[in-house]
């Protein structure tokens, strides 16, 4: 009687072993496309960022481009990411302007920038419109 | 003293025809057994068990069937056919060689050799029907591995997975198409707005693209990765195991009438043997061997003399 509680320990932690394991495995499988989310949240972050000076910005912005440019082709030579049954694949081929604002945004000779200013629907117009006030 | 011999010789001779009898009465014992369907024969043959694996299923339509061969032909069935094989073509010669002797030979003379032929028949065709039960056992088991292999085909082609993974490769592939018209321009952008040098991996990527479209076309060129063709015809993967189907029944149906023609040879040894047996029979009552063994009134009437 004294075994059966190492045996349920036992059974418990090589279940969590398999569970991980199989979390690990979809997480390499999406290693490419979640590396290009993050590389697209850190580049509309420094976009919005107002710690840094106009030439700063420009100068990081430049760079974060051309990282996100090799990551989004990454992610569209990945053929690993058919097979992990994500929904945020699915997510990420399904609206191609929102997912890879380079290659979107050089088809309308656009930033990656501007192009998300565009998909967020902010443009010069409605800047210049805006009216300071509470919300 | 004469007389003894004599009857010694002719006890003796009672003695030998009645072995060949015996001889050919278990033949046609025997005969009868093989005309007779033996289901059991064919358990002896539970040496090969192959199974429509993962593996097999990956592989290109046209290397499943080499695949399967391989495996039966390493197999103990294979080889217990092999050996099988050449104890039939050892008996054939030595059916050939008797033969050949009683070719010149008068029905009544050489018994022993014409019982021996028939005896040797007789196992030649115990062979002949256990080989015939093996490679039937085969034919069974790779038309099982063939329909199984074809549900599997069947079923990994229209799983909603699949079908799935289908609808999302489409999308990936629209989405590079999509890519690749712009590709240059974004390059030429990133490098006019004051960036030295392209990206290492772009660098990368553009060195090995020249290389894996090379070994690309190597692969696609290769005899082994062809796609299966019927006829010159390209087909797919379910196309070419349905055609290995319709081989197997082909085979099967030809197994069949081998298996008619064994009974009938079967059936022809039978009559050898019966044949030679009547003879034996017959010869006993007109030669009167038989009623040698008796002593006769007229034989003992010079002992009271």
């Amino acid at each position: 009687m004294k075994y059966v509680p190492n045996i349920s320990h036992k059974t418990t932690f090589i279940v969590l072993l398999c569970l991980c394991s199989a979390q690990l495995v979809c997480a390499n499988e999406l290693f490419t496309l979640k590396n290009l989310e993050r590389e697209r949240a850190t580049l509309i972050s420094d976009f919005l960022s107002n710690s840094l000076d106009s030439q700063q910005k420009q100068k990081r912005l430049q760079q974060r481009q051309r990282q996100l440019a090799d990551m989004e082709r990454m992610v569209l030579r990945d053929e690993r990411l058919l097979s992990a049954k994500s929904k945020m694949v699915g997510n990420a081929f399904k609206d191609y302007d929102k997912t890879f604002l380079v290659h979107a945004g050089a088809e309308q000779q656009m930033s990656a920038m501007n192009k998300w200013l565009k998909n967020v629907n902010i443009t010069n117009e409605s800047v210049l419109n805006a009216r300071a006030g509470y919300r | 003293m004469n007389t003894i011999q004599q009857v010694k010789q002719s006890t003796n001779m009672v003695g030998s025809k009645s072995t060949i009898s015996r001889c050919l009465s278990m033949v046609c014992v025997v005969i009868t057994a093989v005309l007779t369907p033996i289901a059991a024969l064919a358990n002896s043959g539970d040496h090969w068990q192959p199974v429509a694996s993962e593996t097999l299923i990956k592989l290109p339509a046209n290397l499943i069937e080499k695949r399967i061969q391989q495996d039966f032909e390493m197999s103990p069935l294979a080889n217990q056919l092999l050996s099988l094989e050449n104890t039939i073509a050892a008996k054939g010669d030595k059916i050939k060689a008797l033969q050949s002797l009683l070719t010149d030979v008068s029905a009544e003379e050489m018994i022993e050799e014409r019982v021996s032929l028939v005896q040797i028949k007789s196992s030649y065709l115990d062979d002949m029907q256990i080989s015939q039960s093996l490679r039937q056992d085969a034919l069974n088991k790779k038309q099982y591995l063939y329909e199984d292999v074809l549900r599997k085909l069947f079923h990994q082609q229209n799983s909603s997975a699949n079908l799935d993974m289908q609808k999302l490769r489409a999308k990936q592939e629209e989405a590079k198409q999509r890519m690749d018209r712009v590709i240059a321009q974004v390059d030429a952008t990133l490098l006019s707005d004051h960036l030295d040098k392209t990206s290492p991996y772009a660098d990368e990527f553009a060195m090995n693209l020249g290389k894996i479209e090379q070994l690309k076309k190597a692969i696609s060129q290769h005899q082994s990765s062809l796609a299966p063709t019927i006829d010159g015809v390209e087909v797919s993967a379910q196309e070419y195991v349905r055609q290995l189907l319709m081989q197997a029944a082909s085979d099967q149906s030809l197994l069949d009438q081998e298996a008619l023609m064994i009974s009938y040879m079967a059936k022809l040894v039978a009559l050898d043997a019966q044949s030679i047996e009547f003879r034996l029979a017959y010869e006993e009552t007109e030669d009167g061997v038989v009623i040698n063994n008796f002593t006769k009134p007229n034989q003992a009437a010079d002992l009271f003399l």
